[in-house]
């Protein structure tokens, strides 16, 4: 399996770049950005296959993000991780096309077991669209 | 309560509830980095094993603290969010479990437990929240006040011909019940919550042994009620 491109969007600096190294220690590839403007400016040079997104940011924020992510490119798997959500803003990621709605602090390796699933979603629904 | 009294809840509830979302951020970075010294611990080789061993014990009091502070922080999270409405709908087997949540520190203070047994079925009742959680409080005040330290307050809910019903019962009984429970019927804390009750066009009760109150609502408030 292709290492897995992983993009981290999260304001909290120390909490994202904490993140990334334990995910690059398990031999996946993670970026880290600080903001919904910087994550959509990556995705623009370096679509990652899953992103995990906070809702709060200052700036744009992660569902509009998450919107527009969904918008053009499609195939990028999007799992909300979020120290705020709510029922209601659960039900808007998931219409948005989330593939996962996790609430922080999330423990690690089920965060990691999230990502794998997500990528093999992005797998198994190209290769069926493929077929069509 | 009128307008600008329920503005002065909601606002601190906010303000609260903005507080404690930051907090889950703190938590989880605490998290994270304990979790990430784990990783570099258990993929180095160089740290003798007595230092290891150390690390990993003070680590799991580190994460142990982690998961006391954010049960903390969803607690009074949701506790916050009570405001949010003057009036709302909700089950009164949660509304329960949240004041049972928020007390338990005061209760452990007189080492007394308290106990949820909830109804069977969710009971869903329009009412003001912030308002049946301090009726509720004043419930355990009256109580807490009138009991020796040790024991259990057990809150029972139900629906009682067709009414919501929440009963606070103190286990084991006094050694006087009766006596204790009539002095506090003139007690400050009994008026609060008869007031209290007002306002959520509710009445309090107690039960011919003297060990029970009853607290007993109206399945919708009427939104006329000030």
């Amino acid at each position: 399996m292709d290492k897995i491109k992983i993009l981290l969007v999260d304001d909290e600096e120390d909490f994202v770049q904490t993140l990334s190294e334990r995910i690059q220690l398990r031999n996946l590839d993670a970026q880290v950005a600080l903001c919904g403007e910087a994550a959509l400016q990556h995705i623009e040079k370096d679509v990652p296959d899953v992103m995990v997104l906070d809702l709060k940011m200052p700036g744009i924020d992660g569902m509009d993000v998450l919107s527009r992510v969904k918008k053009n490119h499609p195939d990028v798997q999007v799992i909300i991780l979020t120290g705020h959500g709510s029922e209601k803003d659960e039900e808007e990621a998931r219409n948005l096309g989330a593939f996962e709605y996790c609430q922080k602090p999330v423990e690690f390796d089920i965060l990691v077991k999230i990502i794998k699933f997500a990528y093999k979603n992005k797998i198994d629904t190209n290769r069926i669209s493929s077929t069509l | 309560m009128n307008q600008l009294q329920d503005k002065k809840i909601a606002f601190f509830g906010k303000m609260t509830a903005s507080t404690t979302h930051e907090m889950k951020n703190v938590f989880a970075i605490i998290k994270e980095s304990s979790g990430l010294m784990e990783d570099i611990i258990s993929f180095t080789n160089d740290i003798p094993e007595p230092a290891k061993v150390k690390f990993i014990s003070i680590i799991g009091k580190i994460k142990n603290q982690i998961e006391r502070g954010n049960t903390l922080t969803q607690r009074l999270n949701r506790f916050a969010h009570s405001s949010d409405r003057a009036i709302d709908d909700t089950d009164l087997n949660k509304i329960v479990q949240r004041l049972l949540n928020m007390s338990e520190r005061l209760a452990k203070m007189k080492n007394i437990t308290l106990e949820l047994l909830p109804a069977a079925d969710p009971i869903m009742i329009t009412t003001k929240l912030v308002e049946l959680l301090m009726a509720q409080f004043n419930c355990l005040e009256c109580l807490f006040d009138n009991m020796p330290d040790g024991g259990k307050i057990s809150a029972h809910v139900e629906s009682l011909d067709g009414n919501p019903t929440i009963s606070f019962q103190i286990e084991p009984l006094t050694s006087d019940p009766a006596n204790k429970m009539h002095n506090f019927i003139l007690s400050e804390k009994w008026s609060e919550l008869e007031e209290t009750c007002k306002l959520l066009n509710a009445s309090a009760n107690i039960d011919n042994n003297k060990t029970c109150i009853t607290i007993t609502l109206p399945e919708k408030l009427n939104c006329d009620i000030q």
